[in-house]
C-alpha cells in the first residue's frame, strides 16, 4: 500500500498495551497509525495533523477527557466533524448512544480484530 | 282437865309429833330427793346447753369465720376484680400504646427495608456493572494480544502445532470467559 493511499487512523485509549498491540497490528494491515493517551491530547494532535485522519478509534473511558466529551467536541468543530470514529468501551448497550454522540460505530470490549478491520472497511462483513 | 284425858292427849300429841316428824322427814327426804333431782335435772340441763351453746357457739365461730372467710374471700375478689379491671383498662391503653408504637416501627421498618433494599440493589448494580467493566477491559487486552500471537505464530513456518493447538484452547478459555461475563451482566 503506498503512502499516499495510506488510511490514516488515530488510537485513543489511555491503555498503552492495547494501543501499541492494536497500533502494530494495524500498521501491519497498511494504515498509517497515530497515538493519543486521552480526549485532551487527541484533540491536540488534531490540530497538528494535516492531512486529518480517516478514522478515529477511541476508548470511551479513560483516565484524562473521556470519549464521550471527545466525540462531542469533534462533531462541534467543523474541521473533524466528517471523522469517522469507532467508540469502544467493555460496557454494554452504547450502541445507540454512540450514535447519538456521532459515532459512526461501536465496538465492544473484548473484540475481534477482524471486527475492527471490517468497521474500518479493510473486511467485508462476514 | 282429867288425867286421862291429859295421857291420851299427850299420846296423841306424842303420836302426832311423831307422825309430824315421820312425814317431816319423808317430805324431806323427798324434797332432798326432788331437789337432787332438780340439781341433776339442772346440771344435766346446763350440761346440754353447754353443749348446745359450745355447739352454736362453735357453730355461730364457724359460720362466722365462714362468714369472715367468705367476705375476706369475697372483698379479695372483689379487689382482685378491680384490680384485674383496673389492669386490664392500664393494659389495654398499654396495648394500644403498644400496638400503635409496633404499628409504627414496623411501618418504618418496611420502609427501611425498603430503602435498603433499594440502596443494596443500586449498590450491586453498580459493583456488578464495575466488576463487569474492570474484567472486561484486561480480557479485552488478552483477546487482543492472543489474536496477534495466533496470527504471528500462524504465519511462521517454525510454529509447532502443539504450539497452535495451545493458543486456540487459551482462545477458548478467553470466548468461555467473555460469555460469563455477559452473564454477570444479565
Amino acid at each position: 500500500m503506498s503512502p499516499s493511499t495510506a488510511k490514516k487512523i488515530l488510537l485513543v485509549d489511555d491503555d498503552v498495551v492495547v494501543s501499541q498491540m492494536l497500533g502494530g497490528f494495524l500498521s501491519t494491515k497498511g494504515f498509517d497509525v497515530v497515538f493519543a493517551a486521552d480526549g485532551v491530547e487527541a484533540l491536540k494532535s488534531l490540530e497538528d495533523q494535516s492531512p486529518l485522519p480517516d478514522h478515529i478509534v477511541t476508548d470511551l473511558n479513560m483516565s484524562g477527557m473521556g470519549g464521550e466529551e471527545f466525540v462531542q467536541l469533534l462533531r462541534n468543530n467543523q474541521n473533524t466533524s466528517t471523522i469517522k470514529v469507532i467508540l469502544c468501551s467493555a460496557q454494554a448497550g452504547l450502541a445507540a448512544k454512540a450514535e447519538t454522540l456521532g459515532a459512526q460505530s461501536f465496538l465492544r470490549k473484548p473484540y475481534k480484530l477482524e471486527a475492527l478491520l471490517v468497521l474500518l472497511g479493510e473486511r467485508h462483513s462476514p | 282437865m282429867p288425867q286421862r284425858f291429859l295421857d291420851s292427849s299427850h299420846i296423841e300429841y306424842q303420836a302426832l309429833l311423831q307422825k309430824r316428824a315421820l312425814l317431816q322427814k319423808q317430805t324431806d327426804q323427798a324434797v332432798s330427793s326432788r331437789r337432787s333431782d332438780a340439781d341433776h335435772s339442772r346440771k344435766v340441763e346446763r350440761q346440754f346447753r353447754d353443749q348446745i351453746k359450745n355447739t352454736a357457739r362453735a357453730l355461730v365461730g364457724h359460720n362466722v369465720s365462714s362468714e369472715t372467710s367468705l367476705e375476706r374471700r369475697m372483698e379479695d375478689e372483689n379487689l382482685d376484680l378491680e384490680r384485674a379491671k383496673t389492669d386490664s383498662i392500664q393494659n389495654e391503653s398499654r396495648e394500644e400504646v403498644d400496638a400503635g408504637k409496633l404499628l409504627e416501627r414496623a411501618r418504618i421498618s418496611v420502609e427501611l427495608e425498603g430503602f435498603l433494599s433499594q440502596q443494596a440493589e443500586f449498590f450491586e448494580s453498580v459493583a456488578r456493572d464495575n466488576l463487569e467493566h474492570d474484567l472486561r477491559n484486561p480480557l479485552a487486552a488478552v483477546v487482543m494480544g492472543l489474536e496477534l500471537l495466533t496470527l504471528e505464530l500462524e504465519q511462521s513456518s517454525s510454529t509447532s502445532t502443539a504450539s497452535i493447538r495451545l493458543l486456540h484452547v487459551i482462545q477458548n478459555n478467553t470466548v468461555l470467559m467473555g460469555r460469563l461475563l455477559d452473564k454477570i451482566e444479565g
